[in-house]
């Protein structure tokens, strides 16, 4: 195992890790981000530039905006009530 | 959250994640004995692989699976993605802005600009999708993607709802009628009547990249719409 891949493999792990047990909502979702990421070079070096491609595009592209778009959603809904 | 830790060691608990590891067991076991690691699990499989470049013309082999011998499936994917934007427009209602930001000199710029470059990356995405990975659906994310840039510096933006519904509907209806077509030419349901041309080059493939277009643009739209619903604002209470 060579010391790249060791290193998308502790990133991915240690990253996941993070966003299952922050209690920080926007640090959870970033960290969700980074594994993305780690995913998306693992996939690549595995030999699936297609899969790659999409978790990139929608794992750490999209997803991620969207939801920090429903954070700032739930925060302001809960403004509005109090 | 909070609720599931304090409650992690009773009873049921216990008792569930022992039925969980049962069932896991059992099922690796059974998957075992019918599909041996590291053989082959379907016969289809391989001629796929190897029939892949030279029955369809597609330079990517993903594509060639994705859009040829498996077309259908791929229109059943595209059906779920509409399915979830309709769920969401359900949830949530359109209504003015959200948030407004404060003028930020980097993103004043960058939301001027990014949209378009993002926007341009995604539709060659799109165009390039039977020759290079990825294709309709990871480039209309990624136009998708240009759009969010917009919508994170949208002031009073006035929306075209009927016109981002009306391309969704378009495009579904376009890759029906292709497929129809091929039904009608080529005796069934997306058979590629077109000629297959030379493989390498951006007219080839037959009908494979006309459907990726109309997959990258209803998937843009598609996601254009719900980005927009999560950033809008609830005009009044649903109680």
């Amino acid at each position: 195992m060579s010391i790249l891949s060791l290193f998308i493999i502790i990133l991915t792990v240690v990253s996941a890790l993070v966003a299952v047990f922050s209690k920080d909502r926007v640090v959870a979702v970033l960290a969700l981000a980074i594994m993305s990421i780690g995913l998306t070079a693992a996939f690549y070096f595995l030999q699936a530039p297609d899969v790659a491609m999409a978790e990139a595009v929608v794992g750490a592209g999209l997803s991620t905006g969207l939801f920090l778009f429903a954070l700032k959603k739930m925060d302001a809904e809960k403004t509005k009530e109090d | 959250m909070l609720e599931g830790m304090k409650n992690k060691y009773n009873l049921s608990g216990i008792l569930a994640s022992v039925v969980v590891v049962l069932f896991g067991v059992l099922l690796l076991k059974t998957l075992n004995t019918h599909m041996p690691f590291g053989k082959d699990k379907m016969q289809v499989a391989a001629q796929y692989v190897e029939l892949g470049g030279s029955s369809t013309g597609a330079q990517n082999m993903v594509t060639s699976v994705v859009l040829s011998f498996r077309a259908l499936d791929t229109l059943g994917e595209v059906t779920v993605l509409f399915a979830s934007a309709m769920a969401v427009a359900l949830l949530l209602a359109p209504g003015a802005v959200l948030w407004r930001r404060k003028e930020n000199f980097v993103l004043k710029v960058a939301a001027k600009w990014m949209p378009y470059l993002v926007g341009l990356i995604g539709a060659y995405i799109v165009s390039q999708g039977h020759l290079t990975p990825g294709g309709g659906f990871q480039g209309g994310v990624i136009i998708a993607t240009g759009v969010m840039i917009m919508l994170l510096l949208a002031g009073n933006r006035k929306r075209n709802e009927l016109f981002l519904h009306s391309l969704e509907a378009l495009m579904g209806l376009s890759f029906i009628t292709v497929g129809i077509i091929g039904l009608i030419k080529g005796g069934s349901f997306l058979y590629n009547f077109l000629p297959n041309g030379k493989v390498g080059s951006l007219f080839s493939a037959g009908i494979l990249p006309l459907l990726y277009i109309f997959i990258g643009i209803k998937v843009a739209s598609e996601f254009v719409s719900i980005l927009d619903r999560f950033t809008s604002k609830v005009e009044k209470d649903a109680d």
